[in-house]
């Protein structure tokens, strides 16, 4: 299980960072497209906005793992063990139902748009690129779930039981 | 008025430990139920959510973080601090001219101060405390001077400033560049002041031979800011494209010129940067949907209200919102007071007149003085972290230094056209 799990959380790193490399890399061939062959390449743009909604909400997930996300921990850390746990499960639970709703509406939005194609990739269709939202709202919830597990279980058994 | 108890509530909660962006996105989603009563149709919030970050602007952010990433190696700061100290060393109060300077050249090729204050602070306390000067100052002049990294080009506030309020990002990031020597030079206005009162060394002027030896080895990276502002003047490159081509000329440097990074680290700073990425576009995307559902909340117009009853002169209102954001300040980190407040000021600043080119910089100037204060100045607990001195302590060291940055706040308050003049003059439309 803890071999998955750390395979999963490499592969979804890898991809992450690959989407990332890939971003960079259309954003500067935009400019070398222009300036050194003097041709307009219009999917440059579009690809590189792409791979920004892909980073932003994969990425997301690999940062709810991470306990990466922008947080002002100065007095959360200062609440006692036990009522700290509780408030966190209150906050996992609340942000697993707003995750929840962005679900729901974004596969309204892939269906809607399934067929819309995408103006300078002929492939692509609008639908097809808007599944990068509910893929990654999965992936947020699976991490936000194992968050929500390690919490509860140390609200069950104290820290120090666990340690011994 | 309900809203803003509303807003208020949930401000606590994330200054409790919340996630920003969730923090958002569930005030938006709790608003739009009041406003809807009840019937929420989620596709409105993905598309929101999803619409926030499908922007080609946005991704200069994460190509500016690469760049000051890429260059906060251990021999670029070094080369970057020897040529500064070879420039101004031999000034009063050698030593903190020497940080102030090294931060002002670090500032164009990186946009977050924090950045700053963890890479290139790390060279300079050390270099400080080697030259006899106490902890406590070197702590309070490396703090000081990294208010300046998001005020000049690059900068990761201004540009999610643009993108909230809708302003020209090329423009912003030209607008830096004025008060970010205005804060420069007060802040070494205010060294010399103290190591006269103090008696601080100063180094010998260094030979003409030597500086332009130092200058040479650091040239690499004094041309980025080059590149970036000559190429956005110039309409070369959009903002976004100055910081992708930026980022490359990073690696460039550190990779084949300097032979810094090896691949591994190279893959190690793409990861991180990928993760920071999210964690900061993930609160743009839930700050998109907040912003929208607060504009149909009228939550701006009751404070446009509110506001215009006290005044409806630009300047009573920018002082009494100086007041107000220096607050927010102590409280909340950057991106977070910025996502939530941008949305809720915009229209009050065009109704009464302001330039929103002008507040830009006057809300990141405040939002960057803002992280030397206590209890949640991030720069404190930073320069906590890398020289052993006390949160507490290095805040009080700090005191003297509010001096000259709020001197400066108050000059591009009163005066505009320190803002405006430069991208006015300089770029068209």
């Amino acid at each position: 299980m803890k071999k998955i799990s750390v395979l999963l959380n490499n592969v979804l790193d890898g991809i992450v960072t690959v989407m990332f490399i890939f971003m960079l890399l259309c954003a500067i061939m935009q400019v070398v497209f222009r300036y050194v062959m003097h041709i307009s390449v219009p999917w440059t743009e579009e690809a590189a906005r792409f791979a920004l909604i892909f980073v932003t909400f994969w990425g997301a997930a690999t940062a709810i793992r991470e306990r990466d996300h922008i947080s002002i921990l100065t007095l959360f850390e200062r609440i006692p063990e036990k009522p700290r746990n509780i408030l966190q499960v209150v906050f996992i639970v609340a942000m697993g139902v707003f995750l929840a709703y962005v679900f729901i509406g974004s596969i309204t939005m892939v269906k809607l748009t399934w067929n819309t194609p995408v103006g300078a990739i002929p492939w692509l269709t609008t639908g097809r690129v808007y599944l990068i939202l509910p893929t990654g709202v999965i992936l947020m919830m699976l991490y936000l779930i194992a968050w929500l597990l390690e919490t509860l279980q140390a609200l069950i058994i104290p820290a120090n039981k666990v340690k011994g | 008025m309900s809203f803003f108890l509303f807003i208020g509530v949930l401000v606590a909660l994330f200054l409790i430990g919340m996630p920003v962006a969730f923090a958002m996105g569930i005030t938006g989603f709790v608003l739009l139920k009041m406003l809807w009563g009840g019937s929420v149709n989620p596709g409105i919030i993905a598309q929101r959510v999803l619409y926030g970050v499908n922007n080609f602007v946005i991704l200069a952010i994460p190509f500016f973080l690469l760049a000051g990433k890429l260059m906060n190696t251990s021999g670029i700061t070094d080369r970057i601090f020897h040529f500064a100290n070879l420039l101004v060393g031999h000034l009063r109060g050698g030593m903190g001219q020497v940080n102030i300077l090294a931060s002002m050249i670090f500032s164009g090729m990186s946009g977050l101060a924090a950045a700053d204050t963890a890479g290139l602070g790390v060279v300079e306390i050390k270099a400080m405390r080697d030259a006899g000067y106490d902890s406590d100052f070197s702590c309070a002049v490396t703090g000081a001077s990294s208010t300046i990294g998001p005020i000049v080009p690059p900068s990761v506030p201004l540009v999610i400033y643009g993108i909230l309020a809708n302003v020209s990002i090329g423009k912003l990031l030209i607008a830096g560049i004025i008060p970010g020597i205005f804060v420069m030079v007060s802040l070494m206005v205010m060294v010399a002041f103290y190591a006269r009162k103090k008696g601080y060394p100063q180094n010998e002027r260094a030979k003409l031979k030597e500086l332009w030896q130092a200058f040479i080895k650091a040239i690499g990276p004094i041309m980025t800011p080059v590149i970036l502002i000559g190429g956005i003047l110039s309409g070369v490159f959009t903002p976004t494209e100055a910081a992708a081509v930026a980022a490359l000329y990073a690696f460039i440097l550190g990779f084949f010129i300097y032979r810094e990074l090896t691949l591994k680290d190279m893959w190690r700073i793409l990861k991180e940067t990928a993760r920071e990425t999210a964690t900061i576009t993930f609160i743009i995307a839930c700050a998109m949907f907040y912003g929208w559902v607060l504009i149909r909340s009228r939550t701006p117009i009751a404070l446009l209200e509110l506001f215009t009853d006290i005044s409806t002169n630009p300047l009573v209102v920018l002082f009494i919102l100086n007041g107000f954001l220096l607050m927010i300040g102590c409280f909340m980190e950057t991106i977070a007071a910025l996502s939530i407040l941008v949305p809720i000021l915009t229209p009050l600043i065009l109704k009464v007149g302001i330039d929103p080119l002008h507040f830009g910089l006057i809300i990141v100037l405040n939002l960057m003085i803002g992280l030397l204060t206590p209890p949640f100045g991030i720069n404190l607990f930073i320069l906590n972290k890398i020289s052993g001195v006390s949160s507490l302590r290095i805040a009080r060291a700090c005191l003297p230094f509010f001096i000259p940055l709020i001197t400066v706040l108050v000059i591009i308050t009163i005066f505009p056209q320190v803002v405006t003049i430069l991208p006015n003059m300089l770029m068209s439309k």
